[in-house]
């Protein structure tokens, strides 16, 4: 019943494991239920470096859940999730926190920044997290805010930026740390076709300049498009045939 | 459409639907008007004690003079209340708006609509009213004691006299007229309607959600120069009325009205004084506890600082309380313990008043945090520890607090200070003949007291928005990602 | 879609011969199916005919004879009045994924139609991607991001009928025993 198998990875097996082969993150048979409501129900994934892989499925299905479980902040009930070789799913919940503020970025649809700080500030914020000084912080702020196009709003207030903008702080946020995945739950689920597009294509661009993984949750297939490959999930399992390389 | 004037059992259950907040606003604000009816019919009974009263082991109740003192005092404390259950109406306040503009599109008039919300404050009211006239029945019967003590006896010809015999704690004896005890749950039920009548007017809600009135800069000069001529005023009433013998109606009505301007100034000047220090921190800070308190300070310095206010007005009354007591307390024979037992009396009362300011900051902080679950949940999954939102969150409602509450203290001490003087006469021999000597005594200053009260009320503070904290983890699940605004 | 118009739009700015026309064409309209030459030539006589266009000067280099056409204000009036036309909304849609799933039902069964629909969608995906590719290069002119995204608007709304398919089929096939109570 439960289909268990791997994904095949987007880098064809046997060839040399060398590093960039290996995935740089991997669940395997993971298991969430909120309380009696069971969400996944025995998923594996795989994402290998600097891969960018949309996860779809209808709603309901379990894709936030998913990428929750993936990024460390829900345990899953059974199963396991490794991060570079390193069990995600068994460590404590100072080290995961320590671990998302590091490793991984992570973009919702909206409603993340802070709404009393500015921009820059916000995008900061992760820098000083981890002792980074003010002034350093936030002049790397403002460099990323620029990659993002946004840098003209660095010293705004979220309330004062449209959604796009919004949307490509909360994106600069995210990869400041420079982080090996990327974390996006229906990013553009709140913007127009192309304040959308803005979005995702700074979002594809940034990371393969700093070979970043991306995982999108996405229902909308013109923003799966820009991934390389596709997960689709339905009822809490992979829909394996669904992706077009099962059947 | 709704066709007719919808009948009212239909209100009733209209205002009944809401959730999990507007339960806890409603039982909230049955809690403050419990405890305020059961204050007022206490203030009331004191006011009704006559002379086949009594005697109580208190002299501030026993001697009539005194007693308008204890009234004023339960009255003041109504000020917390009033303030406490004002933070009732505000709790869950985002839902219940949502809920009340959906009455809007559903066809509800705007009268309708703030009728439903005026009909829930005013049912749980009436409840709480109905249940502290309960509690004060049943205190009376409980609290009823009697020690043996000394009290005073004034003979038919106005001397006075000790005399020592069975004496009662409170009065508990006295009866409160009936008519007396509806008018007070009514007082109450009626005053707390209103009131969040009011309160919704600001929400004006309007069938596609709400125009919340933004705040606007705080006032800074106008609540300084209050501060400053209030406080500067008091100084110089102390000197002239030591000096010149002025008449003393004249007197009292100026001081109470320079006090009073320095009770406005303060609370005026807190949240300036908040959004002052926000300003000062928030663009320098490299921590970001520090950033995001101080941001928030400038943003919504009105949150802490409402809260806040009413711990810094126990505290000012504390200061003058203190000042007072120091100086009568120097006049005296350290064995008579006569103003020793009133200001006692009054420092329960002021503790009680800081206790109750304390329960507002749980509300506000609680608020402030539910209010801004989305973010803070998201930050959380971003890998923010959960220790810097919580340092955030107290460090947003004491930093501002600290300055107040010396601010306070120091401007009550003052008032007292002045008004009553730095030195007084104290009675050195006594003479059967007559020919009393007096010796001239330096007031010390209560340093020990005024840290106890500062530091108390702080510390009061940081436990209640501790205790908010609990809010913390329940805000901040990955599933509050999700929740609307 | 008339082509006599298209031409007559590619020759507004200026006179170009056959040739030259159909090269712009193919440029401009990417993923619109090239011009075939016997067809720009037929239509360019068609159009001389009706007077919209005129010969000018006959082009000779190193190789066949060209003539230059331009257009004539009567063309320029018609291409006027083509352009702010409304296009009658298409009644009868092709849709050769709806026809091919039927008659895998009819052949087959519910698996096979399945079958079919899940390779066409992973096919759409693929081709989603390369214009996604190419509609978020920045070297990409302006021509051919919005024919890109005319061809992602069309292959969307074929994904979403292929996805409502597949779902219908699957839901005919296992029909879905419980639905969560999910509010999300
Ligand atoms: N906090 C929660 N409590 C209870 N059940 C939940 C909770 N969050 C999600 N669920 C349930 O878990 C299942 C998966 O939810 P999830 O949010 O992962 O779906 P999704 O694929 O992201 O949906 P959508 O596209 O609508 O965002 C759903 O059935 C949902 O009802
Ligand atoms: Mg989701």
């Amino acid at each position: 019943m439960n289909r268990h198998a791997p994904i095949p990875s987007l880098h064809p097996a046997g060839g040399a494991t060398s590093d960039a082969d290996r995935p740089v993150l991997s669940a395997r048979s993971i298991v969430y239920s909120y309380g009696n409501t069971p969400a996944l129900r025995g998923v594996s994934v795989q994402v290998g470096a600097g891969e960018i892989v949309a996860i779809t499925g209808p709603s309901g299905s379990g894709k936030s859940t998913l990428m929750l479980c993936l990024a460390g902040v829900l345990q899953p009930d059974a199963g396991d999730v490794e991060f570079r070789g390193r069990l995600v799913s068994d460590a404590s919940e100072s080290e995961r926190s320590a671990l998302r503020r590091s490793d991984f970025g992570i973009l919702f649809q909206f409603g993340q920044l802070v709404p009393e700080l500015t921009a820059a500030e916000n995008v900061a914020l992760p820098l000083l997290l981890s002792g980074v000084k003010r002034k350093a912080a936030i002049t790397a702020a403002t460099t990323w805010l620029d990659r993002f196009g946004v840098a003209d709003h660095a010293a705004s207030r979220p309330t004062e930026m449209s959604g796009g903008q919004v949307q490509r702080a909360a994106a600069a946020r995210a990869m400041v740390t420079e982080p090996s995945v990327l974390f996006a739950d229906e990013p553009t689920g709140a913007l127009d076709a192309l304040a959308g597009e803005q979005v995702m294509s700074q979002i594809v661009r940034v990371a393969r300049e700093s070979a970043t993984s991306v995982v999108i949750i996405t229902h909308d297939a013109t923003v799966a498009a820009y991934g390389d490959r596709e997960v689709v999930v339905r009822d809490g399992m992979i829909d394996h045939a669904r992706d077009g390389i099962g059947s | 459409m709704s066709s007719g004037t919808p009948r009212h059992s239909v209100l009733l259950r209209l205002a009944l639907s809401g959730g999990r907040s507007d339960r806890l606003r409603i039982a909230l604000t049955a809690v403050g008007s419990a405890a305020t009816t059961l204050l007022l019919l206490t203030a009331a009974s004191v006011v009704c004690i006559s002379t086949g009263d009594g005697p109580y082991r208190l002299a501030v109740l026993d001697q009539p003079g005194l007693r308008p003192g204890v009234i004023i005092a339960l009255l003041l404390l109504t000020a917390p209340l009033a303030i406490f259950m004002g933070l009732c109406t505000r709790v869950g306040a985002p839902a219940r708006d949502r809920r009340l503009a959906m009455f809007r599109m559903a066809g509800a008039t705007p009268a309708e609509v703030t009728r439903i919300a005026a009909l829930e404050t005013g049912l749980a009211a009436l409840l709480g009213s109905l249940f502290g006239v309960a509690a004060f029945a049943v205190g009376r019967l409980l609290l009823d004691r009697t020690t043996m003590g000394t009290f005073m006896v004034i003979a038919a010809d106005g001397s006075k006299r000790s005399d020592i015999g069975i004496v009662r704690l409170l009065p508990t004896d006295v009866d409160v007229p009936f008519p007396v005890i509806v008018a007070v749950a009514a007082l109450v039920t009626i005053g707390a309607t209103v009131a969040s009548a009011v309160a919704l007017r600001r929400v004006r809600i309007s069938a596609f959600g709400m125009t919340r009135s933004v705040p606007t800069n705080p006032p800074t000069k106008t609540a300084a120069l209050l501060f400053v001529v209030g406080s500067g005023g008091l100084v110089g009433l102390g000197v002239v009325s030591r000096s010149s013998a002025s008449s003393l109606p004249v007197l009292v009505g100026l001081s109470f009205a320079l006090f009073a301007m320095c009770v406005v100034g303060l609370l005026m000047g807190s949240a300036s004084l908040s959004a002052s220090v926000g300003r000062l921190v928030a663009p320098r800070v490299s921590r970001p506890d520090l950033l995001i308190a101080g941001r928030r300070m400038i943003d919504a310095p009105y949150t802490a600082s409402r809260a806040a206010a009413s711990v810094v007005l126990a505290v000012l009354v504390g200061g003058a309380v203190l000042g007072t007591r120091a100086n009568f307390l120097a006049s005296q024979d350290p064995s008579d313990t006569f103003y020793a037992d009133t200001f006692d009396l009054l420092s329960i009362v002021l503790g009680a008043a800081i206790v109750l300011s304390a329960a507002n900051l749980v509300i506000t902080t609680s608020e402030a945090i539910v209010e801004r679950r989305r973010t803070l949940a998201a930050l959380v999954a971003g890998g923010t520890p959960r220790a810097v939102l919580a340092r955030a969150a107290i460090m947003e409602s004491l930093v501002p607090l600290v300055p107040s509450v010396a601010l306070a203290s120091a401007a009550g001490l003052l008032a007292a200070r002045s008004f009553f003087g730095t030195t007084v006469e104290r009675l050195a021999s006594f003479d059967v003949d007559g020919g009393n000597e007096f010796a001239t005594v330096d007031v010390p200053v209560p340093w020990t007291q005024l840290v106890v009260l500062g530091g108390g009320a702080i510390a009061i503070s940081v436990l209640a928005t501790t205790i908010s904290l609990v809010f913390l983890r329940a805000s901040t699940r990955p599933s509050e990602i999700r929740a609307a605004a | 879609m008339s082509t006599g118009h298209v031409l007559m739009g590619l020759l507004a700015a200026g006179g170009r011969h056959g040739y030259d026309l159909k090269k712009a064409h193919d440029e401009r309209f990417v993923g619109a199916r090239p011009l075939a030459f016997g067809q720009v030539y037929a239509t360019l006589e068609r159009l001389q005919k009706k007077g919209f266009i005129e010969a000018v000067e006959i082009e000779r280099v190193d190789g066949p004879d060209r003539t230059v056409y331009r257009l004539t204000d009567a063309g320029r009036a018609d291409l006027a009045a083509w352009v702010g036309d409304v296009e009658p909304p298409a009644p009868f849609v092709a849709n050769p994924f709806a026809t091919k799933a039927t008659i895998a039902l009819l052949v087959g069964d519910a698996d096979l139609a399945s079958r079919y629909l899940r390779k066409q969608r992973a096919a759409h995906l693929d081709r989603m991607r390369e214009y996604t590719r190419v509609k978020t290069d920045p070297s990409t002119p302006m021509s051919e991001v919005l024919a890109a995204d005319y061809a992602i608007a069309h292959l969307d709304a074929d994904l979403r009928w292929l996805e409502t398919a597949l779902d219908r089929i699957t839901a005919l096939h296992h029909p879905l025993t419980t639905e969560s109570d999910d509010i999300s």
